[in-house]
Order: structure tokens, then sequence, then C-alpha cells
């Protein structure tokens, strides 16, 4: 049980970063605005959440524009990707389920 | 409870990750309208065919009906899913025309129009015995690069598309009858299973 919990991830403990991760997860990037659309957060609360997983170095961040908007691209990185795979098996282990097929 | 937690976190991410890479709002309704315009298109045509074989009708005549006909079941087709897809999406509270909406409709484009170029090229040689196959087989091979958008089902439909085409090029005789098993049995089945497991509440 404890060696579970240890990869249970405290950076992922929130709805709000958990969806981020997982929209991440199975898409080539996502803008800001899409994310936000899909969450369904305000603008301030999913900027705190993106910055603290940036800080983790689990997202990455681009900034490019399109015309003459601003547009800000968020990607899962390596490290990201298997931390939240670590999480996601060990919520499937703690809730006792086999690995799901989907 | 702290399991409910857990179980609620995994429900969670699935949910944000098939609504986020797949086109959810297609809607099984429409493949079962599609199914029916394909089989009243079919016995348009053989009414039109009767009249060609009684003489009212020209050849030209019924060329024109049948291109026609063909258009209005396309436009028809499309124009009943973008309405269901419209209603399902305000029903689900998402936007219809998202990104997977996009990606899915590009991926499917290059099969389809190549499939539309290469059956025009075919009616300009006046080749028609390939027109049928062409378009089934040209048809599921788009369903099979859209479904990575969408529903898994669409890839089955798509295969089964391909296998009728196949068979119509193998037994060319029946043409009419293919068209009407691929266009619009299919279709209708299809639909009625989609409606069934996912839109039925």
């Amino acid at each position: 049980m404890e060696h579970i919990l240890k990869n249970i991830n405290k950076a992922f403990d929130n709805r709000v970063r958990l969806g981020i991760m997982s929209i991440l997860s199975v898409n080539d990037g996502a803008t800001f605005t899409r994310l936000k659309e899909l969450l369904g957060v305000t603008d301030g609360n999913l900027a705190s959440h993106l910055k603290a997983l940036e800080k983790e170095q689990y997202v990455s961040v681009e900034k490019t524009f399109v015309g003459r908007k601003p547009q800000t691209t968020y990607r899962i990185t390596q490290t990201g990707r298997e931390a939240f795979k670590r999480h996601i098996e060990a919520l499937e282990k703690l809730i006792g389920g086999s690995r799901g097929k989907e | 409870m702290k399991n409910q937690k857990y179980l609620d976190d995994i429900r969670e991410i699935k949910e944000l990750m098939n609504r986020s890479s797949k086109f959810l709002s297609l809607s099984g309704l429409s493949g079962v309208f599609a199914g029916f315009y394909a089989l009243a298109g079919v016995v348009m045509a053989e009414w039109a065919f009767g009249q060609y074989h009684t003489g009212a009708w020209t050849r030209e005549q019924v060329f024109f009906f049948l291109i026609f006909l063909a258009f209005a079941v396309l436009v028809l087709s499309l124009g009943t899913a973008l309405w269901f897809s419209y209603r399902k999406a305000q029903k689900r509270q998402y936007k219809m025309w998202d990104v997977p909406a996009r990606r899915m409709v590009a991926a499917s484009l290059v099969p389809l129009l190549t499939g539309g170029l290469w059956s025009l090229i075919l009616v300009l040689h006046g080749d028609y015995g390939l027109l049928v196959p062409s378009m089934l087989v040209f048809y599921g091979l788009s369903l099979t690069t859209a479904s990575y958008y969408t529903y898994g089902m669409v890839y089955y439909l798509g295969l089964a598309e391909i296998l009728t085409g196949l068979l119509a090029l193998l037994w060319p005789g029946y043409a009419v009858w293919w068209w009407a098993l691929g266009f619009g049995v299919f279709h209708i089945l299809y639909g009625l299973l989609m409606y069934v497991k996912f839109d039925r509440h």
C-alpha cells in the first residue's frame, strides 16, 4: 500500500491540474483558450495551475503570434508524461481495478 | 470515502481524454436518416431505369436524373448529419466545430476528395461499371481515417463499406444492390447501434 501511495502525485491532487494533464496527454498541444473551454474554469484559475505544472516541468509553454494575437500553446513534457502515467497506474491499483483496456 | 475520490479522478481523466481528442457530437440518427435517403434514392433510380426501358425517357434524361439524385442524397445526408450534431452538441453544451471535429474532417477529406475526383473521371470516360465499387471503397477508406477522431465504431462501418465495394467489383452485375447494401442498410444498422449505445439516455 505504501509504495502505491508514493506514486500518487501531489501535483495532480487537484481537478484542474488532473484535467490539464489528461487533455495534454492525448493531444499534440492545446492553447490556453482551448484548455479553458474544455475545463470550464476562469483565466486566473487556469493560469495558476498551469504555472504550477510548468514549475514541475510537466508542461512546456510556447508563445506564438496568430496575426497580431498572441497565442500560448501548452504541451506535455516527457517528464510529465511519465509522472502522469505513474499517477494513473497508482489510482487504478488503489481502486482495485485491473488496468482498463481503454 | 477516499476510494470514491480515486474512482471519480479516473472517470474524469477518461472523459477529458475522449472529449478533447474525439468528435463526440456525431449522432447515430444521422446514419439512420442517411441510410433511408440512400434507399429512397435506389427506389427512384430503379423507377428511372423503368422509364428508360419503356422508352418514356432518353438515355440522357436518365443520366441527368441520376446525377441530380446522387447530389440530393448527398446534400440531404450531410445536412441531416450537421443538424443532429449541432443539436447533440447544444444539449451537452459542447462546441460542435471544435478541434477534433476539424481534425476528423481534415483526415477524411483526402480519401473522400480523391474518391470524388476518381468517380468524376470514371463518368467522363463513361466507365459506369466501376462507379459503384469506387464510391464504396473510397467512402469506406475515408470512414476508417475519420474514425481515429470520433467513435471507434465508425472504423467498422468503414471496413464494411470497403468490403461491399470489393464484392461489388467482383460481381459487377448487381451494382444497385451493392449500393443499397453499403449506403442504405449498413448506415441504418450502424446508426441504430450507435443510437442505442451512446445517444439514448
